[in-house]
């Protein structure tokens, strides 16, 4: 009894003493991730950024205030790394906060830098980012503030990004004028396993890694489509784990036949995989396009099935194209 | 006064930083401090001598010795005077038995009975706690006979540093787990010139591993006094402990605290190295002098020795224990020179480097770079040394025993397990500083208490740029750790210890550092094999 008593006062205070501390995270959930920065949960202090009539009209954003802020470059492709977010704040700034717009549950915080002599003395700061592979493609806007020495934040900046999809979409993501690619086949998988997409065109050829345009043979007209990429190539953990075939036109009248060929497990015993199609289709605003999902299957592949090609693989699904 | 009043004046009292040694502790494994078939001695739970008198001793038939051994049952004479004749010690201490140098003492055939190579087993319960001299300071450090041993330390673990993700390398992020920490396997004999041991761990802190606490072969000279726990002079080779402060050569199945502080383990990551060491005891002097490898075996990472020079670390010190009574002090210097290692760089090849700096997945002729090969760049070694005060109280109160300790380190590139020195990469010599204070009170043959203060600074020069302007950084460490220890029976232990962790790893909103939530609780359970 004595000793349950000692127990339980001696976990008391040690979780009342675990208080006041701050967490440090990888951040590796967080849509953005800033390197040597610290996370801290919540929304953005400081108020929300000027509009483009405040600012003609005059409005003066409250201090501190960040004076400019450029994104290294603003097409960001899914995963994308060391992407440089620099910029000057006011002198009376200590550190800015960063983070996309709506998306993830908190902001970046890094200190300002060395002062830059051309505008009289303001701080500049300049942040290292990298970007989550799965963050949902379009544009959006990263919230920038600057906080004091009190730790309090003026008005917020804003800088445009674009997020890409993991295939060439003719920037449609960000611009729905653009008219996205008419079809695509996507194959993904979830290790650093070697798989193939292969597509069966109506005219018998293979889209795959070996023949990346779907001609038949030398001299062949091509298919239309192309494969974008062949992931996992000699085991590489390049991280990529993706395939996709993307007709930019409409594809020819036909049976396509979608299989997914395990080439070389590199070692793990199961290769779990999903297949999706996507096509082009109106959008909701006039003279606007969007990409819409029309099918989807997944399955497993198991280590005994890899054949380095030696077949055509498995089969996954096949659509005809009117 | 209740236990429950006591420890919270242990708590308060251990924010002074308190110091004590451990002389010559240099066994993880609780050894018999007697003849393999003599029961071990039992400390009293109160100084007013109600401790238990334990069973007379069966002596090998072949050795010289009185029949019967009495155990003192009172707190006072339990130990043996290292260096003193053997008649001496014999009339001043009644247990262990003392015998008369013979060879025939060696490996009676009751030493192999299960019983005698394992004497916790079946009287743990009258052994109230092990930080008491009769268990640890006293422990013999090349018994003679064979002895086979071991012990498991199994635990539960949280962290506030645990997320579910994995690190760039593979490894989990997640600390929250059960695990084995230690498990240890330890077989010993002893002659009268001769020694050897050798001790296995198995755990799973990175995963199942297996690999080598110690294997060494000993040279001895024990003087006269054959049972003394330490001989006056041991030359020994082989992997074997770093001879530094107390907290290192403390066993974990003595040390209540559930590992070593966060200075100690930094700079030194293991607490075996390859070497040959020379240490022994006259009276209450102690002395250890080795020369090591310099790089501790830590787990499947070690990977032998990268330079030609080896370390010199060292301890000289004194321990009353067994000189005076009801307390005992005790205290050493320590050092530790050497050279450490910068490993140089492998010659390369040509190379072309593409950085998609458009970000659009194509390679533009001006995303491409070559890299030129290179030569081999040379390694090249920098000099590194610790030195450290270490000093202790301990003293039997009605309660228990009660044990004040601390250490004091300075050192300069020696950090070798957590920021680790690289001089030759940064340009400057580093300096670290360690220190702790500890107390530990036994509460009777029920449990302990204990609390535990630790600053380690990994660098004491550090800088940081804010504002444009470079600012010294604290990045050092302060650790708070209360432990508190339940004695089950046949010896088993259960402890709790949060560790609460003050640092500057953190940032606040103006970005200026600030304390991190990395605070640790662990639950073990502990038994002896």
């Amino acid at each position: 009894m004595r000793a349950a008593a000692i127990l339980s006062l001696f976990l008391a205070a040690c979780g009342l003493v675990a208080c006041g501390a701050d967490p440090i995270t990888a951040g590796l959930e967080q849509p953005i991730r800033i390197r040597d920065a610290q996370f801290r949960t919540g929304d953005l202090p400081g108020l929300t950024p000027l509009s483009a009539e405040q600012t003609q009209a005059g409005v003066e954003p409250t201090f501190p205030a960040v004076r400019s802020a450029s994104v290294s470059n603003g097409l960001l492709n899914p995963g994308a790394v060391d992407v440089s977010i620099s910029g000057r704040t006011s002198t009376d700034a200590y550190s800015v906060g960063v983070r996309i717009e709506g998306e993830g549950s908190g902001y970046w915080v890094a200190p300002v830098s060395a002062p830059d002599p051309v505008n009289q003395g303001e701080l500049t700061w300049n942040l290292s980012a990298s970007f989550a592979p799965d963050l949902k493609p379009g544009a959006k806007k990263l919230l920038i503030a600057a906080f004091d020495a009190q730790g309090h934040a003026g008005t917020q900046t804003e800088a445009d990004i674009c997020v890409l999809p993991p295939f060439k979409d003719n920037l449609n993501a960000c611009n729905p004028k653009k008219k996205p690619p008419e079809l695509v086949v996507s194959l993904t998988w979830d290790s650093d396993a070697d798989l193939d997409l292969r597509i069966v065109t109506p005219t018998g050829a293979v889209l795959d890694a070996k023949h990346p345009s779907g001609a038949a043979g030398k001299g062949a007209p091509p298919s239309g489509g192309v494969l974008e990429e062949d992931s996992g190539r000699d085991c590489s953990t390049a991280g990529i784990r993706r395939e996709d075939a993307v007709w930019k036109e409409k594809p020819a009248s036909g049976r396509y036949v979608v299989y997914a060929n395990l080439f070389d497990p590199c070692g793990t015993r199961a290769v779990p995989w999903s297949a999706t199609i996507r096509a082009s289709a109106p959008g909701p605003l006039p003279d606007t396009f969007e990409t819409r999902q029309v099918a989807q299957r997944s399955g497993t592949l198991l280590d005994v099935q890899a054949n380095g090609g030696a077949k055509i693989g498995t089969f996954v699904l096949e659509f005809l194209v009117p | 006064m209740s236990p429950f009043k006591l420890s919270f004046t242990l708590a308060l009292l251990a924010i002074c930083p308190c110091a004590y040694a451990q002389a010559q502790t240099e066994e993880d494994l609780e050894l018999p401090s007697v003849p393999a078939s003599t029961p071990e001695p039992s400390l009293p739970s109160s100084a007013t001598g109600s401790g238990s008198t334990a069973p007379a001793a069966t002596a090998p038939a072949t050795a010289t010795v009185p029949s019967t051994a009495t155990v003192p049952s009172t707190a006072a004479g339990a130990s043996t005077r290292r260096g003193m004749p053997a008649g001496t010690a014999a009339t001043s201490h009644s247990a262990p038995p003392v015998l008369a140098p013979s060879k025939s003492i060696v490996a009676p055939a009751t030493s192999t009975s299960p019983a005698s190579t394992n004497t916790r087993a079946g009287n743990a319960g009258t052994v109230p706690l092990r930080i008491d001299s009769e268990s640890a300071g006293n422990q013999p450090t090349f018994p003679l006979g064979f002895h086979i041993g071991g012990f498991v330390q199994a635990q539960y673990q949280l962290n506030q540093l645990s997320e579910n993700q994995i690190q760039q390398g593979g490894e989990p992020l997640n600390q929250d787990e059960f695990l084995v920490r230690r498990g240890r396997l330890r077989v010993d004999r002893g002659w009268q010139w001769a020694a050897g041991t050798l001790e296995l761990d198995a755990n799973t802190v990175h995963g199942v591993e297996v690999d080598i606490r110690r294997a060494f072969a000993s040279a001895l000279y024990r003087g006269q006094d054959l049972q003394a726990p330490h001989p006056l002079v041991a030359l020994s080779v082989g992997v074997l402990d770093i001879p530094f402060g107390f907290e290192l050569v403390q066993s974990p199945t003595e040390r209540v605290f559930m590992e070593r502080s966060p200075g100690s383990r930094a700079l030194f990551p293991s607490e075996a190295d390859a070497g040959a060491k020379l240490s022994g005891s006259y009276g209450f002097a102690r002395y250890a002098l080795a020369f090591v490898n310099g790089e501790p075996l830590v787990g499947a990472r070690a990977a032998g020795d990268p330079n030609r020079s080896k370390d010199l670390v060292g301890r000289f010190g004194a321990d009353t224990r067994g000189f005076t009574e009801g307390f005992s002090v005790s205290g050493g210097v320590s050092f530790g020179t050497g050279k450490g290692f910068h490993p140089g760089q492998e010659s390369t090849k040509d190379r072309i480097q593409w950085i998609d700096e458009n970000q659009d997945g194509v390679a533009d002729p001006t995303e491409l770079f070559g890299i030129p090969g290179s030569a081999a760049f040379p390694s090249s070694n920098f000099k590194r040394w610790v030195v450290g005060l270490d000093a202790g109280l301990e003293l039997k109160t009605p309660v228990g025993v009660t044990q004040l300790y601390g250490e004091l380190v300075v050192a300069s590139n020696y950090d070798r397990g957590l920021f680790v020195a690289d001089p030759i990469v940064s340009g400057v010599d580093i300096r670290e500083f360690s220190a702790y204070g500890a107390a530990v009170q036994s509460l009777g043959d029920k449990g302990f208490v204990g609390v535990r203060v630790s600053v380690y600074d990994p660098n004491s020069d550090f800088l940081e740029e804010r504002r444009g302007t470079f600012v010294p950084k604290n990045i050092g460490t302060k650790t708070f750790s209360p432990v508190v220890g339940v004695l089950l029976p046949e010896g088993a232990r259960f402890s709790v210890q949060y560790d609460l962790i003050r640092d500057n790893l953190a940032r606040d909103s103006r970005g200026v550092p600030k304390d991190a939530k990395n605070d640790q609780f662990t639950a073990r359970l502990e038994v002896k094999l």
